[in-house]
């Protein structure tokens, strides 16, 4: 791993890069700034379950539409933006708790079976209840309600730090510690004390949150929310891709991959319309056919095994 | 009369069709190391999953110190003091050496660190505290996995084959340890082919062949048991 005061170092002055970043930007790099944050948040709240875990998650994007929705019905109500950052997040708590509770008993690719149905549900029971969600017609908020794109930046970054930060915490902590027994070995984990459904649970929940958030800030900076974009099965597949090209599991892999990705993406776009996802696709291929810890894996230091001091020669069992 | 601190009692398992385990009892008395010895597919693994909570499939009971334990969760039976290892080697592979043993400690242990270094040193591999347990060879996961289970300072250790796979002088530190704690008074049920050790190890032995025990007692008695020579070798013709 990068060393500690490597990792902090790091970490300050791209917190004040960011900080400071809407004082000498103009529109277009701080609304692309402000995705790359979503991105951050996002990537950082599939790490918390499916990287600490190995439970793969092909539906957080239900907790991001739903946090979109939850900010897109108060706002017009009157409730300020911050109470429905709030309520975004509150909304992907209270669903995450009884869906934690019936999708973590699935393993591998049942779960991720069940994710992926699960942000269908979520998209086509929203674009049915019409009444209350306009239906697949969406919902389109007054100007006058929304906070400035400055303002919704640095809400992004909060919450894209404040995600970064858990992550972080949770890396360093027992709990982190049991969960990534839990990817590692579940039945093991469980036979050496570790319970592991309050453990999964509990990532879960978390993971949850930020795309709540996340996705009540992104609807107030674009004014307009549909199900097709709330529930975009992209927003899944790009967290995934993020932190698989940065680094699962880890804290800076998410943040690395999110911003090489998206900054690419970018890049590829101008300078090669016409190919700017074939380019992308080649890159990502390569990253994991060649790097599979992700990126970070080139700053991971790992210590020599010292042979002389294991002592004789290894057989293997005899079944 | 002996003080059992793990007794089981009327255990049955049944997969399909195949009855695994047929009404197994079992008395282990505290501070003693029992054996568990019984040709491939007698049922040995299968007990071993449902003490501890692995296998929550089964009927009967079985209590530990004497509460149930029978159906409860694997953590829950850790936490109660029974661990265990198994077959083939368990460890955390992208975990280092040193979290291998931390997970296993119980959960606000202030001083999980200092004893994992301690165990590690006992057994020298303390310069591989920051390795990864996919680096080790197979006998020092076998060895580490061990460790893992000393972590939380359980009462009743299950060894399933702890020495296959693992070279002669890992064997001989292993047994070692099992000595050293059993001296301390912890509990010790061992699967194991090896006869010698078992001779050495252990005041009483079970024999279980297709999921009965078919004898039980000292090593030196259960050996000329006629049941017991029949299941490892076969009926003898009659002439």
């Amino acid at each position: 791993m990068l060393s500690k005061h490597a990792s902090l170092a790091s970490a300050a002055v791209l917190v004040v890069i960011l900080a400071v970043a809407p004082a000498v930007l103009g529109e277009y790099y701080l609304s692309f700034l402000t995705q790359l944050l979503m991105m951050v948040a996002l990537a950082q709240a599939w790490n918390t379950i499916s990287g600490m875990t190995g439970y793969v998650s092909f539906g957080h994007a239900t907790f991001f539409g739903m946090g979109s929705y939850a900010a897109a019905l108060l706002l017009p109500l009157g409730v300020p933006w911050w109470a429905c950052l709030i309520a975004g997040a509150l909304v992907a708590l209270a669903l995450s708790v009884p869906l934690g509770f019936l999708t973590l008993r699935l393993r591998g690719p049942y779960f991720a079976i069940a994710m992926l149905g699960l942000n269908e549900v979520a998209r086509v029971f929203v674009t049915l209840w019409v009444d209350l969600t306009g239906g697949g017609s969406g919902i389109t908020l007054s100007p006058e309600l929304l906070p400035s794109l400055t303002t919704s930046y640095y809400t992004m970054f909060l919450i894209a730090v404040a995600a970064t930060v858990i992550v972080a915490a949770i890396y360093h902590s027992r709990f982190g510690l049991e969960l990534r027994a839990i990817r590692e070995d579940e039945g093991a984990a469980e036979m050496v004390g570790v319970n592991t459904t309050r453990d999964k649970l509990a990532a879960f929940v978390l993971s949850a949150l930020i795309p709540g958030a996340a996705g009540a800030v992104l609807v107030m900076y674009t004014s307009y929310i549909d199900p097709a974009a709330a529930f975009a099965p992209a927003v899944n597949i790009q967290m995934i891709v993020m932190v698989m090209f940065g680094g699962s599991g880890t804290v800076w892999g998410p943040v690395l991959g999110a911003g090489l990705v998206m900054g690419l993406r970018e890049v590829f776009w101008a300078e090669f319309p016409a190919a700017h996802l074939m380019l992308l696709g080649v890159l990502l291929l390569s990253v994991v056919l060649f790097l599979p810890g992700g990126l970070m894996a080139l700053f991971t230091r790992r210590k020599l095994v010292r042979p002389e001091v294991a002592a004789g020669p290894q057989e293997r069992p005899d079944g | 009369m002996a003080d059992h601190i793990l007794v089981v009692r009327g255990v049955r398992r049944v997969f399909g069709g195949v009855e695994a385990l047929k009404g197994v009892d079992l008395d282990v008395v505290r501070g003693s190391v029992t054996g568990i010895i019984g040709p491939n597919g007698s049922g040995k693994t299968t007990l071993f999953q449902v003490i501890s909570g692995m296998d929550r499939g089964a009927t009967g009971s079985v209590m530990l110190d004497g509460r149930e334990i029978l159906g409860c969760r694997p953590y829950f039976v850790y936490q109660c003091g029974l661990a265990r290892t198994f077959q083939l080697s368990r460890v955390f592979p992208q975990l280092t050496v040193l979290e291998n043993l931390i997970v296993a400690a119980r959960r606000h242990d202030r001083g999980a660190r200092s004893r994992a270094l301690e165990l590690l040193e006992r057994v020298k591999l303390e310069a591989y505290n920051e390795v990864l347990g996919s680096d080790l060879s197979y006998g020092q996961q076998r060895l580490v996995e061990f460790l893992r289970v000393l972590m939380s300072d359980p009462s009743v250790i299950l060894l399933d084959e702890p020495a296959a796979g693992v070279n002669p002088t890992l064997r001989a530190t292993l047994w070692d340890m099992v000595r050293h704690l059993n001296g301390l008074g912890t509990t010790f049920v061992i699967i194991e082919h090896n006869m010698d050790v078992i001779s050495d190890l252990c005041q009483e032995v079970y024999v279980l062949s297709e999921g009965e025990v078919i004898a039980r007692g000292a090593f030196e008695k259960v050996r000329r048991d006629q049941l017991v020579l029949e299941a490892y070798f076969g009926k003898r013709r009659s002439a």
